[in-house]
């Protein structure tokens, strides 16, 4: 239900009310998130044992005690080598998330944390020479791939309006990326949806002088060649899918570009089952999975509140897929890593942990929040009486509500699933 | 030979005026003639390709486009003419374009020894033909060009040393099935869904005394206008001429997908969108007759005829993938 100052605010501005910001707010300063709806990984605890016979083969193994610095976070993720099962999000060309774009790939790199770069990036904010007063694509590459030494990799995203610059060509056809593409730290990510906004293109507000700019490339629903004001609504496209497409692009994505990483990022689609399926048919380094709390610089508030499935359903639909699923939407700890782990996820994504790790202190707020990360998932998996994350399982977990025990088949808190 | 001293890139310049680079030319300009005087004898018109347009052929394997700020908008150079045979052969039922096409391939394509970023194709189209046809037409113009140039050029090619190609159409035809199958058989780890790599063809290419055609690609490895087989699905009607040798690939053809939504589901499959591609689509709504047509790519039939190793000697100012050269 629309509560009544809603229904004022938009009997006052009319299709401006639908966003959650207008023209004084803080866009380009914050993120979003949409509302969680149901369940969620709060719903669980993980539930260490005493008996831990994997932590009797470690102490075996290591001829003493093991504590959890024992934990090995190393793992593949989406193809790349990762020093933690968790990679930064694909994070686009908004003002927020590319501004800080430098400084996340810093710390990732030094840490061995595989990145995404979002789309309209190149189109918006240019390919090498910057074209606004903003970082380009290649210098968030550049800041990532310059201080990678060890693992890691960087997954770039091309939308539809990035395919009029053919940016995946570009980017397989620059020298300055030849030994990382033949090193296999290059990736490429299609892009057919969002958590916060499943079933809906891009959107952001521009300012005017970039509004002229893009109005030939994107839909503004107030053209700025008529309207002179502040700020433009931009829109892209949310891409027309359906099986048969999606099987044959994955497959001409391989045939294009033998030497890059694929990786298909989708929003919480009642269809998941059957784009998993469809991705594993194919054969691909990984599914991205993005729930309904997942983060955005803009959306609808109907897009935040109302579309798509909480990412607990999303992980339950995608635990058993046949290829690497990495799972995100609204993560932000350790013990959600654990927790998604332990229930069948392959990795984790996070994007507006972050940014606002970077917007509290840079390139040093974002190693800081890493390293807490990389403790937090070695307390809870040691606790859990394991070593290496890849052991984790669904008896690592256990659901406070019977309903959701029973939906994810994992114990229940209330009753011993094992009793004496 | 040609002065050791001197790299067959960048200085280009030079070499085009050695004795070695002057025969080349000469034995070039008889192709060219030569498939003139074929093609027009088999009823084809000659048309003059576009240079520039909105959108060009959007290729595959990676390769980019080049731009040119046209009034303000963004222009692609040609990279090939492959948009719009289809509206000419419409009308001119048999035509073809001698059509200057830029790629700016990846830079891993640079020691494959057959691909240029600026290249030269004959590019032609036949009016209600199927690929049975197109590859007909492709076999027949082989078959006459090369003993034609030793004809008119016999001195020339002497003085280069160049193999005697001895074949006749028809040529062998394998589907891309059998070919993955024969190239596992080797022990090769292919992929039935993919385009032959480059090694592997190559491989394929010295196994044949022949040219031989590669038919039936499956979808997904080719651009979107390669038709696919309405009763195989998944099976385009397509082909590849590959020469004998090691020389590798010669020619590209198919029948094309005229229709529109098969159009637009394949132009997705790209991940773009079908509006990028404006006059084609109005082009298809309006509808248009089917059409089948190849390319054929003059400085690798001129590598195949001198027998030269490296594509760099087969035309004068050899542009190579990540060089920058005169």
């Amino acid at each position: 239900m629309t509560p009544p100052s809603e229904v004022e605010r938009r009997a006052r501005h009319g299709a401006d009310a639908l966003h959650p910001f207008d023209d004084e707010s803080r866009f380009g300063e914050t993120t979003l998130g949409g509302t969680p709806r149901g369940p969620t990984l709060d719903r669980l605890v993980l539930a260490p044992p005493l008996f831990t016979p994997l932590r009797f083969e470690t102490m075996r193994d290591l001829g003493r005690e093991p504590v959890y610095a024992d934990v090995d976070t190393a793992c593949t993720l989406g193809g790349f080598e990762a020093d933690l099962p968790v990679a930064v999000a694909s994070m686009g060309s908004t003002d927020v998330a590319n501004r800080h774009g430098p400084e996340i790939a810093e710390a990732a790199a030094r840490a061995g944390v595989p990145m995404g770069v979002g789309e309209n990036v190149a189109t918006v904010r240019g390919y090498d020479e910057p074209t606004t007063d903003q970082p380009s694509l290649k210098d968030r590459t550049r800041a990532y791939l310059s201080r990678l030494d060890g693992a890691g990799g960087i997954a770039f995203q091309q939308s539809v309006e990035d395919a009029h610059g053919e940016l995946w060509n570009r980017l397989y056809s620059d020298p300055e990326l030849s030994d990382d593409l033949e090193a296999g730290r290059v990736g490429f990510e299609i892009k057919a949806g969002q958590g916060a906004k499943p079933g809906l293109g891009g959107a952001i507000r521009v300012g005017r002088e970039e509004a002229l700019d893009l109005v030939d490339r994107y839909h503004f629903p107030t053209d700025p060649r008529e309207v002179e004001q502040g700020a433009y609504e931009r829109h892209s496209a949310p891409g027309t899918y359906t099986a048969d497409i999606l099987k044959h692009q994955l497959r001409l994505m391989r045939n294009n570009y033998p030497r890059a990483c694929l990786h298909l990022k989708v929003g919480p689609y009642r269809d998941l089952a059957r784009i998993l399926d469809v991705a594993a048919d194919v054969g691909i380094d990984a599914v991205v999975v993005d729930g309904a709390e997942g983060g955005t610089a803009m959306a609808p508030t109907v897009a935040l509140d109302e579309l798509g499935l909480p990412t607990l359903a999303c992980l339950a639909r995608a635990r058993d897929a046949d290829l690497p699923v990495l799972v995100a939407g609204g993560l932000s700890t350790g013990a959600d890593v654990v927790k998604a782990l332990a229930l069948g996820a392959d990795g984790c994504i996070m994007g507006r942990p972050f940014i606002e790790a970077a917007r509290v202190g840079g390139v040093d707020g974002v190693t800081n929040l890493i390293e807490a990360l990389r403790v937090e998932i070695q307390l809870c998996t040691s606790a859990l009486g394991k070593y290496d994350p890849a052991d984790l399982g669904p008896e690592d977990v256990q659901a406070l509500d019977r309903d959701l025990a029973d939906a994810l088949d994992v114990a229940w808190v209330m009753q011993d699933p094992h009793p004496a | 030979m040609r002065p050791a001293e001197l790299d067959p890139v960048e200085d280009s310049w030079a070499i085009a005026r050695t004795e070695r680079a002057k025969h080349i030319y000469r034995v070039q300009a008889g192709i060219l003639s030569a498939i003139r005087k074929h093609l027009d004898r088999e009823g084809f018109t000659e048309v003059v390709p576009p240079i520039i347009g909105p959108v060009t052929d959007p290729g595959i394997r990676g390769a980019k486009q080049a731009s040119v700020d046209y009034y303000g908008e963004e222009y692609k150079v040609m990279s090939s003419a492959i948009l719009y045979k289809q509206m000419t052969a419409a009308g001119l039922d048999r035509i073809y374009m001698v059509a200057p096409c830029v790629r700016l391939e990846p830079p891993e394509t640079a020691d494959t020894e057959r691909h240029l970023t600026e290249f030269f194709q004959i590019d032609l189209e036949i009016k209600d033909g199927d690929y049975d046809e197109a590859m007909r037409v492709a076999e027949d113009l082989v078959s006459y060009v090369v003993p034609r140039v030793w004809e008119t050029h016999r001195e020339d090619l002497e003085a280069l040393d160049a193999p005697r190609w001895t074949f006749s159409a028809p040529f062998p035809r394998v589907t891309h099935a059998e070919a993955v199958a024969m190239l596992r058989d080797d022990g090769h780890d292919l992929s039935e869904d993919a385009e032959l790599p480059w090694d592997a063809e190559k491989v394929l290419s010295d196994k044949y005394p022949t040219p031989f055609f590669v038919h039936d690609y499956p979808r997904g490895s080719r651009g979107f206008y390669d038709r696919e087989d309405p009763d195989r699905p998944g099976i385009l009607r397509d082909f590849d001429m590959i020469y004998p040798g090691g020389y590798g690939e010669a020619i590209s053809g198919a029948e094309r997908e005229h229709e529109l939504d098969a159009v637009m589901a394949r132009m997705r499959e790209t991940g773009e969108d079908p509006g990028k591609y404006g006059w084609y689509i109005d082009m298809l709504k309006e509808g248009i007759p089917p059409t089948s047509g190849f390319g054929i790519g003059l400085e690798r039939l001129t590598r195949f005829v001198c027998g030269l190793d490296e594509i760099v000697e087969a035309r004068p100012f050899p542009k190579v993938p990540g060089t920058r050269s005169p």
